[in-house]
C-alpha cells in the first residue's frame, strides 16, 4: 500500500519506530501480534541495524499496510498506515 | 443507528433470549413457563430470534464483502460466507413458515429446509478455508505449516473418536433412510467445519486483545455452537430425546446470534 513518502529523509532508532508502530496497531491486531508482526516484517526486509532509514520505514509501512488490508479493508488500512507514519514522524531525530 | 449500537442491542437481545431458553431447559416446570411464556411463545422466541440473527448476519456479510476491494483475498471469503449464511437463513425461514404459517408445533424433518441447511455447510467451509488462506498470505506470523497440519490431523482423529460412539446408535436406529442419512451428514459436515474453525481459532488467539480477535472469537464460537446444536438435534430427532428440545433451540440461537455479532464486529471495524 504505497503512501505519501513523508519519511524519506528520516533516520530513526529502530526499536523506537517498532514501538511506535506497535502502539498504533495494538487496538486492531492485539498486543502480541502488534509486537511480533512489525519485527517479523523487518526481518523479511533485511532491517537488522539499530538505526532505520526513511526508505526502510516506507517499505516497512507499505508491507504492513498490505497485510492490514486483509483484515481492515483498503480504506481503514490507509488510515492506520497514516497513523503509524504520524507516530514515527513524532519521534525524535537520531543525532 | 450506528453499527456499534446495532451490535450491542442485538448482543443484549441474544443474552435475554438465551437466558429465557436456558431457564426453560433447566426448569421447564417453573411458573413463568406455565403461565406467561407458554409453549407457543417459547417456540416464537426461538424461531424468530434465530431468523432475526441470520437475517442480520447475511445482510452484514454481503455488506462486508462489498467493503473489501476486488482482488483482496478476504473479499472472496466473505463472498462465499454470504450464500452460506443466506442458505441457513432460507432454511430457518422455511421452519418459521411451518411453525407459524401452517401452525405446526414441530417442523417436519426431513423437509425442504434441509436442502438449504445442507447447502450452507460446504459454502461456510469454503469461506473458512479461504479466510485461512488469506491470513496465511498476510505475512503476519501465524504459526508454522507443520503445526497446522498436526492440528488438523488431531482434530480429525478427535472428531472420529468422539463422533463414533455418538453416531453409532443413529446408524442402527429405526428411522427412515433420509432422516438417518441427514442425522449422520450434519455431524460429519460439522466435523469438517471444525477443522478450519480450530485452525482459525489457533491463529486468532495471536490477535487477542485486538478488534480482529473479537471478530473471530465470536464467529468461530458460532461455528462451535452450530456443531454442538447439530449433535444435540441428531439425538433429539432420532432417539426421541424430547428433553433436549430447549437445549437444541438454545445452542442454535447462540450459534446464529454469535454469527451476527462476529459479522457486525467486522462491519464496525470497516466503517466506524
Amino acid at each position: 500500500m504505497p503512501g505519501p513518502s513523508t519519511t524519506a529523509s528520516l533516520r530513526r532508532n529502530t526499536s523506537e519506530v517498532l514501538d511506535a508502530i506497535s502502539r498504533v496497531l495494538e487496538p486492531y491486531i492485539g498486543r502480541l501480534m502488534a509486537k511480533t508482526a512489525p519485527r517479523a516484517h523487518c526481518g523479511d526486509l533485511g532491517i537488522h541495524s539499530m538505526l532505520i532509514e526513511g526508505a526502510q520505514i516506507d517499505a516497512l509501512l507499505d508491507k504492513l499496510g498490505l497485510a492490514l488490508v486483509i483484515f481492515l479493508g483498503k480504506e481503514k488500512s490507509e488510515i492506520v498506515v497514516q497513523d503509524m507514519r504520524k507516530a514515527i514522524l513524532g519521534l525524535g531525530d537520531v543525532k | 443507528m450506528t453499527v456499534r449500537t446495532l451490535r450491542r442491542s442485538l448482543g443484549a437481545l441474544l443474552g435475554v433470549l438465551a437466558l429465557i431458553l436456558l431457564g426453560r431447559a433447566l426448569a421447564p416446570a417453573a411458573v413463568i413457563y406455565q403461565d406467561t411464556l407458554g409453549p407457543r411463545t417459547i417456540l416464537a422466541i426461538g424461531t424468530f430470534g434465530k431468523l432475526l440473527f441470520l437475517v442480520v448476519a447475511t445482510v452484514a456479510t454481503g455488506l462486508n464483502r462489498g467493503s473489501f476491494e476486488p482482488g483482496t483475498p478476504t473479499r472472496t471469503a466473505w463472498q462465499w460466507l454470504f450464500p452460506g449464511f443466506g442458505a441457513l437463513m432460507a432454511g430457518q425461514a422455511i421452519i418459521a413458515f411451518y411453525q407459524f404459517g401452517l401452525g405446526l408445533d414441530e417442523a417436519p424433518f426431513p423437509s425442504i429446509a434441509d436442502v438449504f441447511f445442507v447447502l450452507s455447510y460446504p459454502l461456510m467451509i469454503a469461506a473458512l478455508v479461504l479466510f485461512l488462506r488469506a491470513y496465511l498470505q498476510s505475512g503476519f506470523p501465524v504459526g508454522s505449516r507443520s503445526e497446522r497440519i498436526g492440528m488438523a490431523a488431531g482434530i480429525l482423529l478427535l472428531c472420529a473418536a468422539i463422533g463414533y460412539p455418538i453416531l453409532k446408535p443413529l446408524v442402527s436406529s429405526e428411522a427412515v433412510f433420509l432422516e438417518r442419512l441427514l442425522n449422520l451428514l450434519y455431524p460429519v459436515m460439522d466435523g469438517l467445519l471444525l477443522i478450519p474453525t480450530a485452525l482459525l481459532i489457533r491463529i486468532s488467539v495471536r490477535f487477542r486483545g485486538g478488534a480482529v480477535w473479537k471478530i473471530w472469537a465470536t464467529l468461530l464460537a458460532g461455528c462451535v455452537f452450530l456443531c454442538i446444536a447439530d449433535a444435540l438435534f441428531a439425538w433429539f430427532s432420532q432417539l426421541g430425546r424430547t428433553d433436549l428440545v430447549d437445549l437444541v433451540d438454545l445452542t442454535y440461537l447462540l450459534s446464529y446470534g454469535l454469527f451476527a455479532q462476529g459479522v457486525l464486529y467486522q462491519r464496525q471495524l470497516l466503517v466506524e
